[in-house]
């Protein structure tokens, strides 16, 4: 029963049956010598000096987060301001104008309680 | 620019249809200024129940009276969508008023705790009428987003923040399936909203693939077998008010959308629906047998309750020649459970914020000799969990499995009656450690001061005897 | 004569026991004596004036309830309590029984009184509600409105095992009823009606195949309530666990319930497909005679061989049922009563000897009758009824039932008859070994003969028996109508079963069958 999706699923099992193969092949296949130089992480030939998790400041977050909010906000704003002029042709300008200051009114008030909260605070 | 074509204002029926959420959505802003002006903060309590009471008036309003679809066909304020919204706010009036002394450590965070709940709740309430997968996809998130939080509230304590952290993934996981499946049958029938997906033809395997994500990850937010791995880690580690909330409100809300989109199973997938209930329900029974965490024994026991809905959508997937019978079945049994599983996981959040002993189902042994009557209510709770005659969980199921006779399920009702014998086996355990067994030594026996808590019971109390004993007065008012 | 007043004077007492302080023991056994005995007093009023020749139902109230999603139309469930020929006996025993029970437990229940006599308020309604209902959802409700109650009163007040029986009990009656569920939604749906007296002419239309699916729902979970044989293991211990007043509720009125439902749903609303299923009842009814018969000769503990009689004398009531002949039938019906008069008695009196010596084990006793001469009159008056003599009341009914068995099947009506000499065997058996001989047990010595408490609750239900046994005319008459009326359906179906064999027909031939039931009223 072809189908326009037949090649793709062909494809499909041609990978997936590819990467089983090579990755059981090689296990039965290979031969392995495992000492501890193998074991170490590899950084360059140098020595590793630190665990590679490190632990960052919840703030990076807080604030990246805070970033998005704000950033999409303004891409709400951008969306608006570029149809402006459309809406007021059609009539409904002054009615859009209050949504959107709804809008921002809110996110003003987000923004007051994030920094009521502290939440712009760096070192706390 | 093809948007700005169709530019239309708000009409008058669409701020009607909107105004539940509108009265919601002033509930979250007035829960956040009062954190952010110290002086609004005793005014908190009035704020989130003020807001909720006016939504389930408006909701009330709109039951009699719908308006039909609104924003465009983006929204539909339809008398179902309604009574499903009016359940959501019920069910986080009540998850609130369970809470108001839950919280020890984290009691500075209260307000933020409610406006989480708002949050959810407005979700929820655009979840229920969404006629758009996108509309529904905004409902999803602001449902899902507060939820993670909320679960890990009690982040001083491992088992919740564990509870967040995995409802969070597993979460991200189903939005991630949902949206998937949206853009394939974007893919194949290029429009997102349910009337055009109705009208197009579904048969190609893409949109076939499309329908069968939108449905798993749906099936993940009410916790159908395969997908109800998360629950009772979840439901165990959050805390108890938002577990109330979470077993209640979400399963509303995500039915209600079940049922929308039902119509993307292709013809023959009733069958296979009837199979996933009645796995869910033989989980959840079998496993919720041999709990001894009360959390935990309710958690598979929401789980199985979830089974038995889906019996409703099975039906009407089976076609029942009464049409709009799967979905009043449904309506009919999620309005017991509110109260009912409300109750229930309300009345442990009420002992265990006495003390935390009260997890343990070995607990409550004599608590019937103790505390008459918050053990008689929480009987209540059982018998109607279990389905039993006088109470509103025995016509919900009553309705449901009448459905799916009518559609011709008989297997599945048979199977789905015999695990519900099973089901009864582990409710009446706990009326049995309630009235039956001796209290352990130095067992906890605080009274509760808690009013709202009080008050709620009461109304839980009556409207499941209600809901039992006089269904014509529901049934000709909201169906 | 107002059924509502009937059916819910109990609930009204409970509900008035719940607002006694904690303490006031006297005052809740009053409220629950007066509530009963008002109760009482209205079901012999009920059972003088109820007219036996009518076969409609009498005394109806009804209101509408709610709507029920429906084929064409909704379905129109109403609240509606009557009373006809099959349920007077059973209302009038239930009725009369409870006094009594509530004076019995004076002794034994002496922990948490009050929700002792809430839970056995609360079962009365629910009890009197299932004979009196006239629609099926209601009565359903009803059904399993009594089933709560006896869970408390099993799983509080009971032995030591008593957590066991009562999960037991409750899971065993749950499955059946909720299988019967099944039932009771396909019928309204497939009728679209609810009434009772409706439908039992509706009924008959519904196409054979289904009916004998919706027989078969109904028949198993009343079968697991009477207990028939496959299913009677809960009987024993949930009786041998009971308080003796739950005990006497159980066996007086709880299993009828299930024998009624057989009777009514079964064989009246389905005579079709109920002589389909006769020779498998009326032979699981037979076996259930004898079976009983060994499990009792086998038992040791007094109380567990009364259990067992019980098994052994529903199988009578079974078997006279599906007997589907007019002596059969008047005949279960008679022996519903006799039963429940005659096995209640046994409860209380072994109760009333276990409130002595506290323990049950026949070893235990022997030569009693010296000392405790009332009590071994009661007792050995007791046996005899329940072992047919004539003269009492056991001797009516089991001779009707098994001249309608006869009729019916000779060989299921034998083994039957077999039954009662196997009756006669164990109940002396019992009798020698608890009343005479020597007096070998210390302990036996000193006790005391029955008091007038005892006498007094004993004194009625003798006297019932005696009646039953002398003049069972004045009972029999009031069944006599609606007995006639369900002879008549049973009738129509065995005329049409061998003019069409409706049930040997091929599958794809029922639109005719359903046709040509509908032609007869």
């Amino acid at each position: 029963m072809p189908t326009p999706y037949t090649a793709l699923f062909i494809l499909l099992g041609i990978v997936v049956g590819f990467v089983v193969l090579v990755t059981v092949a090689s296990n039965l296949l290979g031969r392995k010598r495992q000492n501890a130089e193998k074991d170490s992480p590899y950084e360059c030939g140098m020595d590793s000096e630190s665990p590679a998790r490190v632990r960052i400041s919840i703030h990076f977050y807080l604030v990246a987060v805070l970033f998005i909010l704000f950033d999409v906000e303004a891409l709400f704003l951008i969306l608006w301001a570029g149809s402006a002029e459309a809406f007021n042709a059609a009539g409904h300008g002054a009615l859009v104008f209050a949504e959107v200051s709804a809008f921002v009114a809110v996110l003003a008030l987000a923004l007051a309680y994030v920094w009521r909260k502290g939440g712009l605070e760096w070192d706390r | 620019m093809i948007a700005l074509l169709d530019i239309t204002a708000l009409d008058a029926a669409d701020l009607r249809g909107a105004a539940p959420m509108l009265a919601v959505t002033c509930g979250i802003l007035l829960a956040l200024a009062a954190e952010i002006v110290p002086a609004l903060r005793p005014a908190r309590g009035l704020a989130f129940l003020g807001s909720l009471v006016a939504a389930i008036f408006l909701e009330v309003q709109l039951i009699a009276a719908p308006a039909g679809e609104i924003f465009s066909g983006a929204f539909g304020a339809t008398a179902s969508a309604s009574l499903f919204g009016l359940l959501c706010a019920t069910s986080a009036i009540i998850a609130w008023a369970y809470s108001l002394r839950y919280y020890k450590l984290e009691a500075p965070y209260k307000g933020e705790h409610d406006a989480l709940i708002l949050c959810a709740t407005l979700g929820m309430l655009i979840m229920c009428g969404a006629l758009d997968l996108l509309t529904f996809f905004v409902g999803l998130e602001l449902l899902s987003v507060p939820l993670y939080a909320l679960a890990a509230f009690r982040r001083a304590r491992r088992d919740s923040v564990e509870a967040g952290l995995r409802y969070f993934l597993l979460g991200a996981f189903a939005a991630g399936l949902f949206l998937f499946g949206a853009a394939l049958l974007y893919a194949s029938s290029g429009t997102l909203s349910l009337a055009g997906l109705r009208a197009a033809s579904l048969d190609a395997p893409l949109a076939l693939m499309g329908g069968a994500l939108v449905i798993s990850s749906l099936f993940f937010k009410v916790s159908v077998f395969p997908f109800h791995l998360w629950v009772p880690d979840v439901y165990q580690g959050s805390p108890t008010p938002v577990t109330t909330f979470m077993a209640t409100g979400t399963k509303a809300a995500g039915f209600a959308f079940l049922f929308q989109v039902a119509f993307l199973m292709p013809a023959g997938a009733a069958a296979l629906t009837g199979a996933l209930a009645v796995a869910t329900m033989a989980v959840g029974n079998l496993a919720a047998l041999v709990q001894t965490d009360l959390k935990r024994l309710f958690a598979f026991s929401a789980v199985a309750h979830a089974g038995t809905l889906l019996l409703g959508v099975a039906a009407l997937a089976a076609g029942d020649p009464v049409a709009s019978g799967p979905l009043d079945a449904a309506l009919y049994y999620m309005g017991a459970y509110i109260f009912t599983a409300g109750g229930a996981f309300g009345l442990v959040a009420l002992m265990e914020s006495e003390d935390e002993r009260f997890l343990k189902l070995d607990a409550l042994r004599g608590l019937g000799r103790r505390r008459p009557g918050l053990a008689a209510a929480l009987s209540l709770f059982m018998l109607s969990l279990g389905g039993f005659p006088l109470t509103g969980g025995f016509l919900g199921k009553y309705f449901i499995f009448a459905s799916a006779l009518r559609a011709d399920l008989l297997l599945f009702s048979v199977l789905g009656i015999l695990l519900s014998v099973v089901a009864l086996g582990y409710y009446l355990r706990v009326v049995m450690t309630l009235w039956m067994l001796p209290a352990e030594e130095g067992a906890p026996l605080l009274e509760s001061k808690l009013l709202s808590g009080r008050l709620v019971t009461w109304l839980c109390t009556v409207m499941v005897l209600a809901l039992g004993l006089a269904p014509g007065w529901f049934l000709e008012r909201f169906f | 004569m107002n059924l509502i007043l009937l059916t819910f004077l109990p609930l009204a007492g409970a509900v008035l026991l719940l607002l006694t302080p904690a303490g006031s023991v006297k005052v809740q056994r009053t409220i629950a004596l007066v509530t009963t005995s008002a109760v009482a007093v209205l079901g012999v009023m009920l059972f003088g004036n109820f007219d036996g020749i009518s076969a409609t139902a009498q005394y109806l109230s009804e209101a509408p309830w709610f709507q029920l999603a429906g084929k064409e139309q909704p379905i129109d469930v109403w609240f509606r309590l009557g009373v006809d020929g099959i349920s007077i006996l059973l209302v009038s025993l239930t009725a009369i029984l409870m006094p009594l029970v509530v004076l019995s437990a004076q002794v034994h229940i002496d922990k948490r009184v009050k929700e002792f006599f809430f839970w056995l308020l609360l079962m009365e309604t629910g009890m009197l509600g299932v004979f009196l209902a006239l629609d099926l959802i209601l009565f359903y409700f009803f059904w399993e409105l009594s089933l709560i109650p006896l869970y408390f009163i099993l799983g509080i007040w009971g032995g030591e095992r008593r957590l066991y029986a009562t999960m037991k009990f409750f899971l065993y009656t749950v499955a059946g009823s909720l299988l019967m569920m099944l039932g009771v939604i396909w019928l309204t749906y497939q009728t679209g009606e609810s009434d009772v007296r409706a439908l039992m002419t509706l009924a008959s239309g519904i196409e054979p195949t289904v009916q004998l699916w919706i027989f078969a729902s109904f028949a198993i979970g009343f079968a697991i309530k009477v207990p028939v044989l496959p299913f009677h293991t809960w009987l024993a211990d949930a009786h041998t666990e009971a308080p003796t007043s739950g005990s006497v509720v159980l066996a007086g009125v709880l299993l009828k319930m299930g024998t009624y439902g057989l009777l009514r749903f079964g064989v009246g609303m389905f005579p079709a497909a109920a002589l389909e299923a006769a020779p498998l009842f009326m032979g699981l009814g037979a076996v259930g005679i004898c079976y009983g018969a060994f499990l009792a000769m086998a038992q040791t503990d007094i109380k567990r061989l009364v259990a067992c009689s019980s098994v052994s004398h529903l199988g009578f009531v079974v078997m006279g049922i599906f007997a589907l002949t007019e002596a059969g039938l008047v005949g279960s019906v008679l022996q519903m009563v006799n039963h429940g008069l005659s096995t209640g008695l046994l409860f209380l009196l072994v109760g009333m000897i276990y409130e002595r010596r506290h323990t049950r084990e026949l070893s235990q006793y022997g030569g009693i009758a010296r000392v405790m001469p009332l009590f071994a009159f009661f007792f050995v008056v007791s046996v005899l009824a329940s072992m047919g003599l004539p003269g009492l009341n056991g001797f009516v009914g089991e001779y009707l039932i098994l001249l309608g068995s006869f009729q019916a099947s000779p060989l299921w009506a034998t083994v039957g008859v077999s039954g009662i000499v196997f009756g006669a065997v164990y109940l002396l058996m019992a009798t020698r070994k608890l009343l005479f001989g020597a007096l070998t047990v210390e302990a036996n010595e000193n006790l005391k003969d029955l008091d007038f408490r005892e006498t007094f609750i004993l004194v009625p239900l003798v006297g019932l028996c005696l009646w039953i046994g002398v003049a069972p005319n004045s009972f029999i008459h009031k069944t006599s109508g609606s007995i006639d009326a369900v002879m008549l359906r049973i009738e129509t179906a065995r005329d049409m079963r061998t003019t069409s064999s409706a049930f040997n027909a091929p599958p794809d031939a029922p639109a005719t069958v359903a046709a040509s039931h509908h032609e007869q009223p």
